[in-house]
């Protein structure tokens, strides 16, 4: 890390990356030192701190119960202040996810705080697979699916998803 | 008084200094030296002058000194023995008549009529004048004047009559059809000319030369006759004379050609005799002779003919030599050129297509059988030798003694080598035969390398034959198999031919680069290297078949019984020939082996060679260094592999081989019955010295769970045996036959994706209850794991006996095998209106599609799968009437029932059931029995044959967990946090990102071997799986 810093000639950009590298390091420990089951991240690249990809575990009693999902993480040069652009790399079939693996939550936009780390917003994410919020859906298909034809959902589902 | 015979005594005077002055500049010239113009009074000069005695009238020079006593007075001698000697010695003005010429003297060389009436005419004056004029007179040199006047004659006459004769001689050559007449012709003329020229000279002018300077006097004559002869040839000459000597070269030397070509040998044995015509077509006359005697006649004949030739040849030398054509001349320049193409001619008869030592043998038809004793790379250069010492030689030898007699004997050029340079222009024209026909093609190949030492030599070997490769073998024509074939050969050639192996990178680099563009390239090399059959297993079915059916022959009617037999044995026999059709490269496997053998003892050395050669051209201390040769071609490597194999497999990328092999391989350990494998073993041992351990690991794996199963196999069949038997016994209380299952257990991740087919269906109640039971046993046998079957993959073996016929089939897949167990029975609900017989054969048990996919559950492409297969044996097949309705041929249609009375679409069925129902036989013998399956299979669909699925008790209750190992706690979080979002990794970049991230945090605790220790662990432990890729977690 401190070699990528002392290349960066911009002085006040190589400050804020240090900070960055510096919360995220720790936010990796703690992830590692107490994972929380059914949630994991984990950096791309040991050199490059900024993106990450997680792995949350599809709860139980949910369509998608027994899936995995990865998502990517892009921290910016500002977080903690500015919240990760986060998105589904697996292919999804959830109201608040659009066929491109863009989120609708709030935390990640408008609510965002300082206070969040990357566990929270997975176990955010967690959650919101089983209770998504229908009131306004990425995806209206998902939306309108979700109560009204469960058996319809699991089958547009089944046939989204796929693991790598 | 005397003055008075001289009308103007200065004059002369004058006219003599004048005339010397002149010729002391200009030499006289041919039109300068006329004969004394007529108008000259020569008759009253001979006969009408007073003034002379008549002694003085037969001779003009009685006194000397009458002359000598005045200049003028040795002016009027002189041209008056001018005016005499030239008149005499011109020629006429009209050519020599050739035929009066030779023909007057028969058998002995006499002077023709010519020279004997000039004789006649030669009277004393004139010999005096020319004596006078030879010896004496106003010459500075005697003689020169009279002599170049003679030669300046000789010029004029043979421009002026002569030559337009040869031009004649060479217009006429439309009519007439012979080179030699023609070339006859000419000579005959020439001949005459020269000799009536020379006979002048010699028998008038030269006796008075001689006496001065005997060698020199004929020379400037001579020379001066010769060139002018020369220059008037007619301009087809040398061809006609080319074409002669070829054609008698040919009678003589026996080339094929001279059979074809008639050529008249008695024509140059001239001068002809009258009657000699005769002897040529004595033959005729004998016509009743046995054959053998005829032979003799013919070879007798063909000995005469040569005899002819060879004597006609040397005379047509000679007269060429005679009007000096020969020696240094055109005659010579068309001998040596006729010798050559002579000799080039028989090379490529004798040797031509024939480069096997069989061949060279039969060749040797003539007699000379003391070849077959040689060695073969000595064969042709002997044969060679034998034919220019027997042959070619002594004939050369004589006519160079007539053109040159005096020259040594053994000047002979090096024809022995110019023999070799043919016979290797001839090699390489057919070097791609040669390399077809490889291994016996040898002495051919041996033929090529004693001149393939320049380098224009071996320039002209790779140009021609890449251009042969080009037209022959690189196109869409030829099946890559053969490519790979002449490939193959051409290494192993090529390798012969120059080992360190620059030629064979430039014809190579061609097919290397064709090859690549071929899809099936490596298909077919992989099916080469993997084609070693199981022959006694292929024996032992055919037995088995014909034991079935000598069995069954005995229950039927004779009269049909053999009829039968024989439909039966195409049947059976069309099977196995299908199976033997395949053109397989089996080369590559055999060069495999060889290698392996070869190379084993080399292994190590080469291998550190390779590594080394690539430091070579930097190292400085090494004494042995060369370099590359001076041909070698841009992409030429000195350090390449030499060996077939190597060649082969540089050409492909490692990649798609090694994908290409596990295919194969793969295809094939499912296919095989047994077990063993004990050849793919060896094979892969190979390969792994070729492709390094890793490269091959999946292969292996491959293997080791073929051999794991054989165990597995066999346990489960122990513990099933026994309770399977049970169990039938207390259901129906009869030991019927059990079906026999082998099973194979594959690992899903190291076989080949796409093989493990997906497609599911339900197996025959019998062996899906003894799946059942293998399941059982299998996850007690091996805890935590569980088989899949995939259903699709693996054999059966199945016994069908029908009503005429039966038939064993050793591998059946099993959806066909399922499919065909189906049809032994009747369906619930049989399809309405099928009769019992159709087209004279037996009808046995209809299916409708529908009714299969239900029962089967097998989806539609499978089933028309399994529907073809039967169909293509004969056993199944479409009900014409509609086609979604399979019956069972129980026996086969008749084929003698005319095509216009068999059942299709169009004619009811009905009927013709209701007629031909009383040859039924009565009752309907079992169709269909499955004597045993051997279901293979594995599985594997998701996790592979081992699904191994850790059962949730397991891994918690053991009791040395690794990861509870404090060094690896805090590392098995993060390995488990990068496994599980980073995918699969192996174990160097685990071992890399571990150790940035743990540094900062009192760093690793371990080394990269401890790690991999560490991840063994867990994966027997069950949370991670080994992966081509790396590791993995487990789900």
């Amino acid at each position: 890390m401190s070699v990528s810093s002392a290349s960066m000639p911009a002085a006040p950009a190589g400050a804020s990356v240090t900070n960055v590298t510096k919360r995220l390091q720790k936010e990796l420990m703690q992830l590692m030192m107490s994972p929380s089951p059914g949630v994991s991240a984990f950096p791309d690249d040991p050199s490059n701190l900024l993106k990450w990809t997680g792995t949350i575990a599809g709860p139980d009693g949910t369509y998608f119960e027994g899936k995995n999902f990865k998502l990517s993480f892009a921290f910016p040069a500002d977080y903690p202040l500015q919240p990760p652009t986060v998105l589904f790399k697996t292919p999804m079939f959830h109201p608040n996810v659009d066929m491109a693996g863009r989120i609708c939550l709030d935390i990640l936009k408008d609510k965002w705080s300082a206070v969040y780390n990357i566990q929270s917003i997975l176990l955010s994410l967690q959650s919101l697979l089983g209770e998504p919020n229908n009131k306004s859906p990425l995806n209206g298909q998902a939306a309108q699916l979700w109560d009204e034809d469960p058996k319809e959902y699991r089958r547009l589902l089944e046939k989204r998803h796929q693991e790598e | 008084m005397l003055l008075s015979g001289f009308h103007i005594p200065q004059e002369p005077h004058r006219q003599v200094k004048k005339r010397r002055i002149f010729h002391g500049i200009f030499p006289p010239a041919a039109s300068a030296s006329l004969p004394t113009p007529v108008v000259t009074p020569v008759g009253s000069f001979n006969e009408n002058t007073p003034l002379y005695p008549p002694s003085a009238q037969a001779s003009p020079f009685p006194h000397g000194q009458a002359f000598s006593n005045a200049e003028g007075e040795a002016f009027v001698t002189h041209s008056r023995a001018w005016h005499l000697a030239t008149s005499f010695l011109s020629f006429p003005d009209s050519p020599f008549d050739v035929s009066e010429e030779e023909s007057t003297v028969l058998g002995v060389q006499k002077d023709g009529i010519y020279l004997r009436r000039k004789a006649d005419l030669c009277r004393s004056e004139t010999r005096e004048a020319i004596a006078y004029l030879m010896t004496s007179g106003a010459n500075a040199v005697p003689g020169e004047n009279l002599v170049e006047w003679y030669t300046c004659e000789v010029r004029r006459h043979f421009l002026e009559y002569i030559r337009p004769m040869l031009d004649e001689a060479e217009r006429d050559i439309a009519t007439k059809v012979r080179p030699e007449h023609q070339l006859s012709d000419i000579i005959s003329q020439l001949r005459v000319t020269c000799k009536i020229y020379y006979s002048v000279y010699s028998t008038y002018l030269l006796p008075y030369i001689a006496k001065v300077d005997p060698i020199a006097s004929v020379e400037p004559f001579h020379r001066s006759l010769a060139s002018i002869i020369a220059y008037c040839l007619p301009s087809s000459f040398p061809s006609l004379l080319r074409k002669t000597f070829y054609a008698y070269f040919t009678i003589i030397l026996s080339l094929p050609s001279s059979h074809s070509a008639v050529t008249d040998v008695g024509l140059f044995t001239s001068p002809h005799i009258p009657g000699a015509d005769e002897t040529v077509h004595s033959t005729d006359v004998d016509l009743e002779l046995e054959d053998d005697e005829k032979a003799a006649v013919d070879q007798e004949e063909a000995n005469r003919r040569r005899e002819e030739a060879r004597n006609a040849v040397f005379k047509l030398v000679e007269s060429l030599n005679a009007i000096g054509l020969m020696a240094n001349g055109v005659g010579e320049r068309e001998f040596a050129v006729v010798i050559d193409r002579v000799a080039g001619e028989w090379v490529s008869h004798r040797f031509c297509g024939r480069y096997t030592d069989s061949d060279l043998d039969v060749a040797d038809a003539d007699g000379d059988t003391s070849m077959a004793k040689l060695s073969a790379s000595a064969a042709s250069a002997e044969i060679m030798k034998e034919w220019l010492d027997g042959s070619l030689s002594p004939l050369v030898r004589s006519i160079m003694k007539i053109i040159h007699p005096g020259d040594p004997d053994d000047e002979l050029p090096p024809l022995l080598s110019r023999l070799a340079h043919r016979l290797a222009r001839v090699r390489i024209k057919e070097m791609f035969d040669i390399i077809v026909d490889f291994p016996a093609s040898m002495p051919g190949i041996m033929d090529l390398i004693p001149t393939l030492n320049t380098p224009i030599a071996r320039l002209v070997l790779t140009s021609t034959f890449a251009y042969t490769l080009h037209r022959r073998l690189l196109h869409q024509g030829a099946s890559t198999v053969n490519i790979l074939r002449a490939y193959i050969n051409m290494i192993k050639c090529f390798q012969i031919l120059d080992a360190k192996g620059v030629l064979l990178d430039r014809v190579g680099a061609r097919v290397r680069r064709y090859l690549a563009t071929r899809e099936d390239t490596v298909v077919e090399i992989v099916k080469g290297i993997l084609c070693y059959e199981y022959d006694e297993e292929e024996a032992d079915e055919r037995n088995d078949n014909s034991a079935i059916s000598a069995e069954k022959s005995d229950s039927m009617d004779s009269a049909s019984t053999f009829k039968e037999h024989i439909r039966r044995r195409k049947v059976i026999d069309a099977e196995v020939d299908e199976e033997d059709e395949e053109d397989i490269l089996k080369e590559i496997s055999t060069e495999l082996q060889a290698c392996a053998q070869m190379g084993a003892d080399k292994k190590n050395e080469t291998l550190g060679a390779a590594a080394a050669a690539s430091l070579e051209d930097l190292d400085f201390d090494d004494m042995e260094w060369q370099p590359d040769p001076s041909d070698a071609g841009p992409e030429y490597r000195r350090d390449k592999g030499t060996d077939i194999i190597s060649h082969l497999f540089t050409m492909l990328e490692s990649t798609k081989f090694i994908n290409e092999f596990q295919n194969q391989l793969g295809k094939r350990l499912l296919l095989q019955p047994t077990s063993e494998f004990l050849r793919e073993k060896a094979t892969i041992e190979l390969l792994k010295v070729r492709f390094g351990e890793n490269e091959m690991q999946n292969a292996a794996v491959m293997l080791k769970d073929l051999s794991e199963s054989r165990k597995t196999d066999a346990h489960l069949r122990d513990t099933t045996y026994s309770k399977q038997i049970a169990r039938t016994l207390a259901s129906n209380g009869i030991l019927d036959d059990l079906t026999e299952i082998h099973l194979k257990v594959i690992s899903r991740l190291f076989w080949p994706q796409h093989m493990i087919s997906e497609g599911d269906f339900k197996l025959p109640p019998n062996i899906a209850d003894t799946v059942e039971l293998f399941n059982h046993e299998f996850e007690t046998y091996k805890k935590s794991r569980k088989l899949n079957w995939l259903n699709e993959e693996g054999f059966a073996v199945v016994e069908l006996e029908l009503s005429d016929r039966a038939y064993r089939y050793k591998q059946v897949p099993t959806y066909a095998a399922t499919l065909i167990h189906t049809f032994g029975e009747p369906p619930d609900r049989p399809p309405a209106d099928i009769p019992k017989e159709l087209n004279g054969g037996q009808v046995g048990n209809a299916w409708s599609k529908d009714q299969l996919t239900e029962k089967l559950s097998m989806n539609a492409e499978l089933l028309r799968k399994s529907l073809d297969y039967w169909i293509e044996r004969n056993i199944l097949t479409e009900y014409p009437l509609d086609r979604n309705i399979y019956y069972v041929m129980e026996t086969l249609p008749r084929n003698d029932i005319p095509a216009s009375r068999r059942t299709t679409p169009h004619t009811t069925p009905m009927k013709r059931d209701e007629q031909q129902s009383t040859y039924m036989t009565p009752r309907r013998r079992r169709a269909l029995s499955f004597v045993s399956e051997s279901s293979t299979d594995t599985d594997g669909e998701e996790a592979g044959t081992r699904k191994e699925e850790p059962t949730p008790a397991k891994p918690d209750a053991d009791e040395e967990d690794p990861v509870t190992n404090p060094k690896f706690m805090m590392a098995w979080n993060y390995i488990s946090g990068m496994l599980t979002n980073q995918g699969p990794m192996t174990t160097d970049r685990i071992f890399n990102t571990l150790s940035l991230f743990l540094i900062p945090m009192g760093g690793l605790q371990f080394d990269a071997a401890e790690l991999d220790q560490f991840m063994m662990k867990i994966e027997e432990n069950g949370r991670v799986d080994k992966t081509p890729a790396g590791w993995k977690m487990r789900k």
